[in-house]
């Protein structure tokens, strides 16, 4: 009887296991199978290495299966979008560029498979409240970047995490410069003394700047100038999508730095000028950027990604960045210096070198301090990994996430990346051991020092996120670059830009 | 033994039903237990299945009560709250006025609601969130029964919509019941339908451009035969909405006869032309007429020799050249729209070829000066139509098209008045408007997470803005899920969101294959528009008999708006819809009432005239004349970006503007510059609040209306009104400067009460 009793018992218990199995979700997911972490990243100029090596040592680190997916370039992103919005993609964790991260967040509830979530995004928040790591004795939050916490925080939750952190300007190539006999002291600190330094180079045979129409930075940099020459308050309006008087009104291109900014870029492209390199109006971008490298111009507006996107064939090229100079046009706003050699000279002030020139009120010393501080912008505000809402893995996912906001994470993104880091403070730092590039290091410092415009195309300000308004002056206008080479000025963009943002406020508001 | 083991299995099932429990990480949550009811509300409320929500919805007893026109539908629904399972059926009984005539019974369908389940809210309206499942389709309650899909589960809300057809009934209340059966257990439903002695006469004003894909039939009917076409045509036509079939064999015999079958229905009112011009057309390539000029004007042709003076088909055919479609925002279409559209543009040469051609081939010779001529006409004031996302300043005002631009950008009055004074001057005062995918709440859309009760106002804001035209850029999406592989299973039934992240774009009908069904299956949503075209039909029929009474009475400046404003400023501002199903059924019987008392007492129900107007504002003598000087702001007298936000603005002291419904004044543009005007009131604290918009063209005059029930600011409290303008412009060197001086005479300001 008890060999029966026990018989009977196993056959009900393994019913009941299978009943539980089948029975108690109201979703599964099909896949690649039920505890592998799946992991879709898009690859870009920062390539996807350094995912792969944190995920072998998370791997190794917990026995959990990781399987990472990655997808190339403009076309990987669109297939990343899509594969999004189906909402039943086996993917665990998503790393790209979520251009649409924060009107997701504001569109709300969602119903998948059956189940409400509060948003097609898994929350966070307790993610970036925990310690990475026992011994870190700081919260991810704490080790966080203020201004990616910032960029982050929607009400006090967040949904994602940055996956990069970079910055974009002015990329100087060392070679050439020291070929042309420059030095520390011909390093431009006006936009004035930049386009006389132009001048100079463009007169000993040599391209001052080279681009590509097809894929430009300009206008990635143009806003630096535009925050320079409003400054901090100012530009606080325009990023909470209010007008220069900080109310709420159509008025988003009404900034006077908004034409400055333009007009610097105008007379850095006009063909008539010459500044430019001659393949720049019909290169690809990747030419271009080889070009560079191989010495053909001075310098060029690109990015933090631009060692690792040109691969070892170029590692080590001797480049690295210059503080975008403080546009001339400033002395606008001041009222004790009106010309460019006194701006010039209040700027070494204030970089902590010489002494402040006779006659500049500190009201004005302190509105170029401001401007300083915008000599890059930052790139990789957008790079964002997130988690579907509908994710089975949810637990290991966040807890991937949180091995990659530890110090062992960055460390293997710092020497995965040769060097680069992402903008989560690394208690133990990093290891000295890596060998980094001249770039890099060049790099590394600028973030040190934190002289970043804090500047994105996808903000949270519901304008802009959900209204739709182009930071960029797409505002019922192309691209005003090849506007300003098509013989559009400035002013006619701008006012362009804000006439379109008149006449379509209402529905542009309707949220 | 046989206990023991009985303890074990309980032991085991228990615990069996604890894992159960504990699984899933989420669980949806025990409703409590409901009373099986019957209710009903406003036919322009979607109820959704799940019944979570119930208290919010304005129930009334469970009956059905429509009023109605003679030869229109109109609709009312029941909603059955299911405590159990249930299996129901509504069958009609026999109504009677009374006269004893019967509301015939063919002229009533019965439709089992069947609802789409959305995944997430797109269109914003915060009447839906994730998850619910909201009415859509209309299943013929009848084929519903035969596929057993006549159940309601417990716990859930399950809508009947009934609709009544007044063709050719005469006018009285209809009263009697209709049995409802809910697990074989009766209950009457009382039944009353009053069909107002008031008739819409003749072919509809209101033109519209549904397109209908003959290739995605397939995926949907497995057929795309030319029956089936004429089913959706038929179909469409039902909804008061004209097709536009878009198939690749037409020929301008096949064309015309298709024009004849059409207008047998007086809804048929639009004929596309079946030609699209591509971006590089020209009008003659090496001096000769090219291919598609040659085939624009063998349709125009086709419509020629089967019109007579009685019927001039080419009076009602508009033109849609789909490759410039949303030329404003599509990259590369600018350049080509502008020459297309332009005056002495392409288009209007194309027009002239086939006026050429019909010269040359003695046509207008054979015909009465009267009808050649009014022939002519027609061909040069054929409507193109013209999408465009945004206000496009230079475009407005300047090209020969007939915009069709989001309904969203009539919002804004001083857009508004542009486009219809450029419909006056440019396009025969022809003004069309579109929707899909854009725009969002809380505009009017067709989105299936959107309230029907917008598109149904809709008409009524249409007529008040002198909207002439509707587009809807395809009816039946059966073939494409955007984002995903061309071979993707749609699920035509249960896939509400195809078109991108919008719910119900692109489809307003369902197949009716999969139910055997040699027709398609309409939508509330669908209902909603042909309910608004309804009431557009009224105004109309109300339209005209004040016209004659205005003749009779000698009345020189009749202005319809101003009879029904009343009317207008309980349903909507701008082209925002008022958020009251009772305001509209409200407005809709007011309006009846006027117009049965005028029809049969030759009186005015409501005069405009009678309504206390009050001037709140004695211009002195001169000061009415206004000049308007833009001025610098900045520093050193340069345009910075105070200088670009300063508004010059023209102040007027007010008298108290309390119980105020409307503010109203006129200025007459007297200047060289066009005139865009904010109206802003101001209080005595100096806040301002900004209320309408204004444009007027140099020489022109504006009346102003601005409705004031949704003004922000206590109207006890203004002390001024503000008329405020532009200050700086772009030169044609590109450079922002301030704008030339603006003159305008303004005349005192009122207020209706």
């Amino acid at each position: 009887m008890k060999i029966m009793c026990k018989k009977l018992l196993a056959l009900v218990l393994i019913g009941v296991m299978l009943l539980s199995v089948f029975a108690g979700c109201s979703k599964q997911q099909s896949g690649a199978g039920g505890d592998t972490l799946v992991i879709t990243v898009v690859k870009l100029g920062y390539g996807d290495e350094w995912l792969r090596s944190i995920a072998a040592a998370y791997e190794e680190k917990t026995g959990t299966d990781v399987k990472v997916i990655s997808k190339i370039g403009d076309a990987g992103l669109s297939a990343i979008k899509g594969e999004m919005q189906s909402q039943v993609s086996e993917t665990d964790i998503f790393f790209t560029r979520a251009q649409e991260f924060f009107k997701s967040i504001y569109k709300g509830g969602v119903n998948i498979g059956g189940t409400n979530y509060d948003c097609e995004f898994a929350d966070l928040t307790d993610v970036w409240n925990s310690v990475a790591s026992e011994g870190e004795g700081k919260t991810i939050k704490e080790k966080m970047d203020p201004a990616f916490e910032e960029y982050y925080n929607v009400d006090g939750k967040y949904y994602g995490l940055p996956w990069a952190n970079g910055i974009m300007g002015i990329v100087r190539n060392k070679n050439v410069w020291d070929k042309l006999g420059l030095t520390d002291e011909d390093v431009p600190r006006t936009t004035e003394e930049l386009f006389a330094l132009c001048d100079r180079v463009k007169a000993l045979g040599t391209a001052p700047f080279i681009y590509s129409l097809e894929a430009e930075y300009y206008s990635s940099v143009a806003p630096v100038w535009f925050s320079q020459y409003e400054g901090s308050e100012s530009m606080a309006y325009y990023n909470n999508g209010l007008d220069p008087m900080g109310e709420n009104s159509f008025n988003l291109y009404a900034y006077d730095g908004q034409v400055e900014a333009l007009k610097v870029i105008d007379r850095l492209v006009d063909k008539d000028n010459g500044y430019q390199h001659s393949i720049s109006s019909s290169s690809s971008f990747t030419d271009m950027q080889s070009v560079f490298m191989l010495d053909e111009a001075l310098f060029c507006v690109n990015g933090a990604w631009l060692e690792t996107e040109m691969g070892n064939a170029y590692y080590n090229t001797n480049i690295d960045f210059i503080k975008m100079p403080i546009i001339s046009s400033l002395v606008n706003r001041m009222e004790t210096v009106s010309d460019d050699e006194t701006l010039s000279a209040v700027i070494r002030y204030v970089d902590g070198e010489g002494e402040a020139p006779a006659g500049v009120s500190q009201e004005d010393i302190e509105i170029v301090r401001d401007a300083r501080r915008n000599s890059y912008t930052r790139s990789g505000f957008d790079h964002t990994a997130l988690i579907p809402a509908y994710s089975n893995q949810l637990d290991t996912a966040k807890d991937f996430l949180k091995f990659m906001c530890s110090d062992e994470g960055l460390n293997i993104y710092y020497e995965a990346t040769n060097g680069n880091q992402l903008p989560i403070e690394n208690t133990a730092g990093y290891d000295r051991s890596v060998e980094i590039s001249t770039f890099r290091r060049s790099v590394n410092e600028v973030l040190a020092e934190g002289y970043i415009c804090e500047y994105d195309g996808y903000v949270k300000a519901k304008v802009y996120a959900i209204g739709g308004v182009s930071r960029y002056w797409y505002n019922g206008s192309n691209n005003f670059v090849r506007a300003l080479l098509d013989g559009s000025t400035p002013e006619e963009i701008c006012a362009k830009n804000n006439k379109y943002l008149q006449n379509n406020w209402s529905s542009i508001t309707g949220y | 033994m046989k206990k023991q083991i009985k303890r074990i299995l309980a032991g085991v099932v228990v615990g069996a039903a604890v894992l159960a429990v504990v699984g899933c990480g989420k669980q949806k949550q025990e409703q409590p237990k409901l009373e099986t009811s019957v209710w009903s509300t406003y036919n322009t409320t979607k109820v959704i299945q799940q019944t979570g929500r119930n208290e919010a919805y304005q129930k009334q007893d469970g009956a059905l009560s429509v009023q109605m026109m003679q030869n229109e539908y109109e609709g009312a629904q029941l909603i059955v709250t299911a405590g159990e399972d249930l299996t129901y059926h509504l069958i009609a009984g026999i109504l009677e006025n009374e006269n004893g005539d019967v509301f015939p019974a063919e002229n009533i369908q019965i439709y089992h609601q069947k609802y789409q389940t959305i995944k997430t809210n797109y269109n914003g309206d915060e009447a839906f969130q994730a998850g619910d499942s909201i009415p859509d389709m209309l299943l013929p309650l009848d084929i519903a029964v035969n596929y057993g899909e006549n159940t309601i589960s417990a716990n859930q809300n399950q809508g009947i919509t009934v609709e009544f057809h007044s063709k050719d009934v005469p006018a009285g209340v209809y009263t009697g019941s209709f049995t409802l059966e809910l697990n074989g257990e009766k209950t009457e439903i009382p039944v009353s339908v009053e069909v107002w002695d008031i008739r819409y006469e003749g072919r509809r004003q209101f033109q519209s451009c549904f397109m209908i894909y003959r290739d995605e039939l397939i995926v949907g009917e497995y057929s795309n035969s030319d029956e089936v076409v004429a089913a959706y045509i038929e179909k469409l036509l039902e909804y008061k909405a004209n097709p536009f079939v878009v198939r690749t064999y037409y020929t301008p015999e096949n064309y015309a006869r298709e024009a004849q079958w059409i207008f047998e229905s007086e809804n048929g009112n639009s004929l596309a032309l079946p030609v699209d011009l591509h971006l590089d057309y020209q009008v003659y390539v090496d001096g000769t007429v090219s291919e598609p000029a040659q085939m624009v004007v063998d349709y125009i042709r086709a419509l020629v020799d089967i019109s007579t003076e009685e019927l001039n088909y080419v009076q009602y055919l508009y033109f849609y050249p789909s490759s410039y479609d949303e030329a404003d925002v599509v990259e590369g279409r600018w350049d080509p729209a502008t020459e297309l559209y332009r005056e002495d543009g392409k288009l209007q040469k194309t027009l002239e070829l086939a006026i050429q051609q019909l010269e040359e081939d003695g046509w207008f010779a054979r015909q009465t000066p009267e009808f050649a001529q009014q022939m002519k006409d027609a061909i040069l004031t054929i409507p193109v139509v013209f999408t465009n996302v945004n206000f496009v300043e230079e475009w407005v005002g300047e090209l020969n098209a007939t915009f069709c631009p989001y309904l969203s950008l009539y919002n804004n009055t001083s857009v508004l008045n542009q486009y219809q004074d450029a419909a006056m001057d440019h396009s025969n005062g022809d003004l069309w408007a579109y929707t899909c995918s854009g725009p969002v709440d809380p505009y009017p859309t067709f989105h299936i997470d959107d309230k029907i009760l917008d598109m149904r106002v809709c008409g009524w804001m249409e007529k008040a803005h002198g909207i002439t035209g509707y587009l809807y850029y395809k009816v039946n999406n059966y073939a494409y899920l955007t984002n995903a592989p061309s071979d993707e299973y749609i699920d035509l039934y249960g896939t509400p969101a195809r078109y991108y992240e919008v719910n119900g774009d692109g489809f307003l009908f369902y197949p009716g294959r999969y139910y055997s069904s040699d027709e398609p299956f309409g939508t509330v949503r669908l209902a909603a528009y042909r309910d608004g075209m309804d009431e557009y039909d009224m105004l109309c029929v109300y339209e005209h008999l004040l016209q004659e009474y205005a003749q009779e009475q000698g009345i020189t400046d009749f202005d319809f708006n101003a009879y029904v404003d009343d009317l207008y400023s309980t349903l909507f501002t701008g082209v925002v819809a008022k958020q009251s199903d009772e305001a509209l059924y409200a407005a809709r019987a007011e309006l009846a009432q006027r117009i049965l008392t005028l029809k049969n007492q030759g009186t005015l129900r409501y005069d405009p005239a009678d309504g206390e107007t009050v001037q709140i504002s004695a211009l002195p003598e001169g000061q009415e004349a206004v000049v308007i000087r833009s001025e610098y702001k900045d520093k050193d007298e340069n345009v910075g970006a105070k200088t670009k936000m300063f508004r010059p603005s023209y102040k007027a002291k007010v008298s108290s503007m309390d119980g105020a419904k409307t503010l109203r004044f006129t200025y007459e543009n007297t200047g060289t510059e066009d005139i865009t005007m904010q109206i802003v009131l101001v209080t005595k604290d100096m806040e301002k609040v900004t209320v309408d918009t204004s444009y007027c063209g140099v020489g022109k005059t504006r009346q102003v209306k601005v409705n004031l029930s949704d003004a922000e600011v206590d109207l006890a409290d203004v002390a001024e009104i503000s008329l405020t303008f532009d200050n700086v412009q772009t030169n044609d060197a590109g450079q922002v400067v301030l704008l030339p001086d603006k003159a305008f005479t303004v005349y005192d300001f009122f207020i209706t009460k």
